[in-house]
């Protein structure tokens, strides 16, 4: 167990959580569309680029090497830096869904125009597939990349 | 040495608090909560990404603000150092991307009041300020120091700055839908 590392995650996720409930309800920070984008796009480019079992090994591994380090085989360099080089795939696959996202919920706002009050929660829509994306990025993988690379 | 680099700061903070004093009262860039999430944050997520940051507050900030007082670090160090700097700047740069994208949804949702959404963007640009302030200032000066002790950036060229691409991603994002908005309904 390595509790510091377990702590900076769990104060930095409380923190944003908390930033979010200061200025209003939770339930505009939920959003199915951009979920299934970001995931579904990051997850498949970096399977079809890297294939499964070494995403998951990566990804997986990674994060649970920073967390809880003594209950994994401790990686060989070549391992380390393949696991380095995933997870910075998948910081750039991250940012592309996020425009992806952000792209067909703005084509989509400005096609209904007519009613103003939509405008405002659609928009917040596009914004929330960058939201997921980064916060996937800045308590996943980044660490993961800065770490092992 | 250390004296120019005393004065070279202090000439960079005085330019920025001039600037600043220039456009507002000094005390509308303070807010507790975005100077809490960029410096909790940012320490939360480098103590996930690294177990040794004590070594580099220790060791490499010390060779950086006083190198003639301090011995060399090898070449590896050097560059190790140089990958912690960047990356305590770059989860700096994250977390104010996320809340700059956070205060985005809040003031879009709350669009029927207008009066609270310059305030509520305002937090959520000032915690974007703050990160960029913390990088501005000491980690990317400590990343390219200890990148010019070695001799190059060959060695260091994995990554490029992430949190620069997510503050272009966020800041984006959240003008070009509000650009819209405006143009529409009072241009």
């Amino acid at each position: 167990m390595n509790s510091k590392a377990i702590f900076g995650l769990l104060v930095t996720a409380a923190l944003l959580v908390w930033g979010i409930l200061l200025g209003g309800p939770f339930h505009v920070f939920l959003d199915v569309g951009s979920g299934v984008i970001v995931v579904g796009v990051t997850g498949g480019l970096l399977v079809a680029t890297h294939g499964l079992k070494p995403t998951l090994t990566s990804l997986l591994g990674g994060l649970g090497r920073l967390l809880t380090p003594g209950r994994f085989m401790p990686w060989t360099p070549q391992e380390a830096e393949s696991a380095a080089q995933i997870a910075s795939s998948a910081i750039r696959y991250a940012m592309l869904a996020a425009v992806l996202g952000g792209l067909i919920a703005f084509i989509a706002m400005l096609q209904s125009l007519d009613d103003p009050t939509e405008i405002g929660p659609a928009v917040a829509v596009m914004l929330l597939s960058s939201f997921y994306a980064l916060m996937l990025i800045a308590l996943w993988f980044l660490p993961v990349s800065r770490r092992f690379s | 040495m250390t004296m120019t680099r005393l004065l070279a700061m202090m000439v960079v903070v005085v330019c920025t608090l001039f600037t600043i004093l220039l456009n507002a009262p000094l005390m509308i860039y303070f807010d507790w909560i975005s100077l809490w999430m960029v410096v909790f944050g940012c320490a939360g997520l480098t103590a996930l990404t690294f177990d040794d940051f004590g070594w580099f507050i220790k060791q490499a900030i010390p060779r950086f603000l006083a190198p003639e007082r301090h011995q060399a670090l090898s070449d590896e160090q050097s560059l190790y150092a140089a990958r912690i700097a960047r990356t305590v700047g770059d989860h700096a740069l994250m977390i104010g991307s996320i809340a700059t994208l956070i205060g985005g949804v809040q003031m879009l949702q709350g669009m029927e009041d207008p009066s609270a959404i310059g305030p509520a963007l305002a937090v959520a640009f000032l915690t974007n300020l703050y990160a960029i302030l913390i990088v501005a200032f000491m980690f990317f000066p400590v990343n390219r120091y200890f990148l010019a002790e070695v001799g190059g950036e060959r060695v260091d060229s994995l990554d490029t700055m992430v949190g620069v691409h997510a503050q272009v991603l966020s800041t984006v994002v959240v003008l070009i839908p509000m650009g819209t908005i405006f143009l529409i309904f009072f241009g």
